[in-house]
């Protein structure tokens, strides 16, 4: 039986009169990555901030690794890692240099940061100053800062916003490479193929409330349309022609058209998340 | 709170003093302010009036001011003697020509030559001048037709104005490395977001400010005690100077770390630095003018631990003698400490909000 790392009930907070988070309930297990998605002002950010401590919740109940969250508890801290949206490392010392002190900070001696660099692919300039640094470099750097002390728990906020497809791959690899390793991860993103991509399961967040939790699978199941879409010759012109796959003739009009001679394209048309998400949420991203 | 993590957060800012510009300054600015004053002010550390002589011969009257112990006499020929009285290196200079004596000692009213330097204290060649008038009464064999007693109101008068100025370098240097550097270094945490990142390892709150505080502490004594002997300022008991300051930094740390907490950015800080400082300085002014009243000074809590600074390091009083005042400045930096860490979980929980 695989048990939850991550447990949260009915989880409120509030920026004085502000309700950021509406009484939120969610499970993370073991090895599984669980996307948090919503626009600005959502409660993601403050959700995680909770999770790792820097909030306390007006309401509600945390349990971390089997323990109830508290304030200042080195040991939960000690097994998690953080990735925060803000680039905050440290820009007047090395990337290596940046890895030793916080692994040191988790008690970690004689931590060898080689192997993490050359994962985010920053061996080559481990030993320049941050400053010297590209955005995507240095937000690679942060997600190998967050993994010093292999935690249990990962906390990723926004972790690719903003980066170039290269650095958001590696970034997105060594997520999943975590997870594998059993790490459960806590993803908060506005990038819907990448939580579609990465999530084993997807939370959708909208004015501090969850609206719907599920499998990116599932959720496009029971609210997406399974359509294919065709393009057929029609004399000189181009018609475009959608067939839902839930009507009982769908079938025998595609069978039509493919023996037909005037077809041109044929390819399926899943709902994304992004529509999924407006659909539930009644608002976009 | 763990002790290795303490140090560790201490190395990293140890480390980042000499790559930043303004923890540079900092730890500069007291060196260069004493070099300052007495490049400008050579004679305020000058502890006594200095009188050239040139004599042609023999000379009763140089031979008795060379003998008086709070003059200091040199002898030169007398176109050295011009030079050094133009550049200040001397207070005056006393020409003594070869018959100059006998032509008093006959009753005849000889010129002498006396020069003062434009660039010494003018009160030095005041004294100067009447020293020499003295002799030369001497040398004549009368009599002052008054008798003078010299009276002054407590050890503060008597001391010269050199050692006055003494406890106002010591409160400079540690109120900018002491103030500044915990404070500095705070806020550029909170600058660069990496605050939170600290604080999102088993590292504490407490165990973050302490290492700030720390940080201070350590670069605040030994400057300090380079200052006090850079002013000429030997001989005191070490140990009790130690503990003195000791005391001092400490609340001059917490003082910095709630700077530090409450300031937002550098600018905010150096607007609060330049605003509260003034007032925490204050005491100094009363050494400066000890004829002011005394007690306004122990309003002030920088004066708690000025005040034994000063006796120890300057009247060579023992830790006993200063024990009840530096008791005061021990629970002044408590309840610093106490209020700095409340200011820091107010801090943290701002920052979160953010």
């Amino acid at each position: 039986m695989s048990t939850s790392v991550i447990d949260v009930r009915n989880l409120s907070f509030s920026y004085g009169k502000v309700e950021a988070v509406k009484g939120i309930s969610f499970s993370v297990k073991k090895g599984e990555i669980l996307g948090f998605l919503g626009p600005n002002g959502a409660g993601k950010s403050t959700t995680i901030k909770i999770l790792t401590g820097q909030l306390s919740p007006k309401s509600g109940s945390v349990s971390l690794l089997g323990r109830k969250l508290v304030r200042d508890n080195s040991e939960i801290q000690g097994r998690i890692g953080v990735c925060f949206e803000e680039k905050n490392l440290y820009l007047d010392m090395s990337a290596r240099e940046n890895l030793v002190f916080f692994a040191g900070l988790f008690g970690i001696k004689k931590f060898n940061p080689d192997d993490l660099l050359s994962r985010v692919s920053l061996y080559e300039r481990a030993d320049d100053r941050v400053s010297s640094y590209s955005k995507g470099m240095r937000q690679r750097l942060m997600v190998a800062r967050s993994i010093v002390n292999d935690p249990e728990i990962l906390f990723l906020d926004e972790p690719t916003d903003g980066l170039d497809p290269v650095s958001s791959k590696a970034i997105r690899e060594l997520i999943q490479e975590q997870a594998k390793k059993g790490t459960a991860v806590l993803l908060t993103t506005h990038d819907m193929w990448e939580a579609d991509e990465l999530s084993d399961r997807v939370v959708f967040l909208s004015s501090g409330e969850i609206h719907a939790m599920d499998t990116p699978d599932n959720l496009k199941m029971k609210y997406g349309h399974r359509i294919v879409s065709v393009k057929l010759r029609d004399g000189d012109s181009v018609r475009i022609e959608s067939i839902s796959l839930n009507s009982p003739d769908a079938g025998e009009k595609l069978k039509t058209i493919v023996d037909g001679e005037g077809l041109l394209t044929i390819h399926t048309e899943e709902a994304s998340l992004e529509d999924i998400f407006l659909k539930v949420t009644g608002r976009g991203l | 709170m763990s002790f290795s993590r303490l140090l560790l957060l201490t190395k990293k800012d140890l480390k980042a003093c000499p790559r930043s510009p303004v923890a540079l300054w900092i730890l500069l600015m007291p060196l260069l302010v004493t070099f300052f004053i007495q490049v400008v002010f050579p004679s305020i550390f000058q502890p006594e009036p200095v009188l050239g002589i040139y004599t042609a011969s023999e000379s009763v009257i140089a031979a008795n001011l060379a003998s008086i112990e709070e003059i200091k006499v040199v002898f030169e020929d007398e176109a050295r003697l011009v030079d050094m009285v133009q550049s200040g290196s001397v207070d005056a200079a006393l020409f003594i020509s070869d018959t100059f004596e006998d032509s008093v000692l006959s009753g005849e009213r000889p010129e002498l030559r006396f020069m003062a330097s434009e660039k010494g204290v003018q009160i030095n060649s005041g004294i100067l001048l009447l020293v020499v008038m003295d002799e030369l009464r001497i040398l004549e064999g009368s009599d002052l037709p008054v008798t003078v007693t010299v009276t002054t109101p407590d050890y503060l008068e008597q001391a010269p104005l050199a050692e006055r100025i003494v406890p106002s370098m010591i409160l400079i240097v540690m109120m900018v490395s002491g103030i500044f550097i915990p404070a500095f270094m705070l806020v550029q945490e909170k600058e660069q977001g990496t605050l939170s990142a600290l604080l999102s390892t088993p590292a504490s709150l407490k165990e973050v400010l302490f290492a700030k505080g720390l940080l201070g502490f350590c670069l605040t004594i030994p400057i300090t005690f380079i200052t006090l002997a850079l002013n000429g300022i030997r001989g005191f008991d070490v140990f009790a100077l130690l503990i003195c300051f000791a005391v001092g930094t400490v609340v001059c740390n917490s003082v910095g770390l709630i700077y530090g907490t409450l300031a937002r950015d550098t600018k905010s800080l150096y607007t609060m630095v330049k605003s509260l400082n003034i007032i925490l300085a204050a005491p100094v002014l009363f050494y400066i003018f000890p004829s002011w009243p005394g007690w306004v000074a122990k309003i002030f809590p920088t004066y708690w631990f000025m005040e034994p600074i000063y006796r120890v390091a300057m009247n060579g009083a023992s830790l006993p003698d200063v024990a009840a005042q530096l008791s005061l400045a021990v629970i002044f930096s408590l309840l610093l400490v106490f209020l700095a860490v409340h200011l820091g979980k107010r801090m943290q929980r701002c920052l979160a909000e953010e």
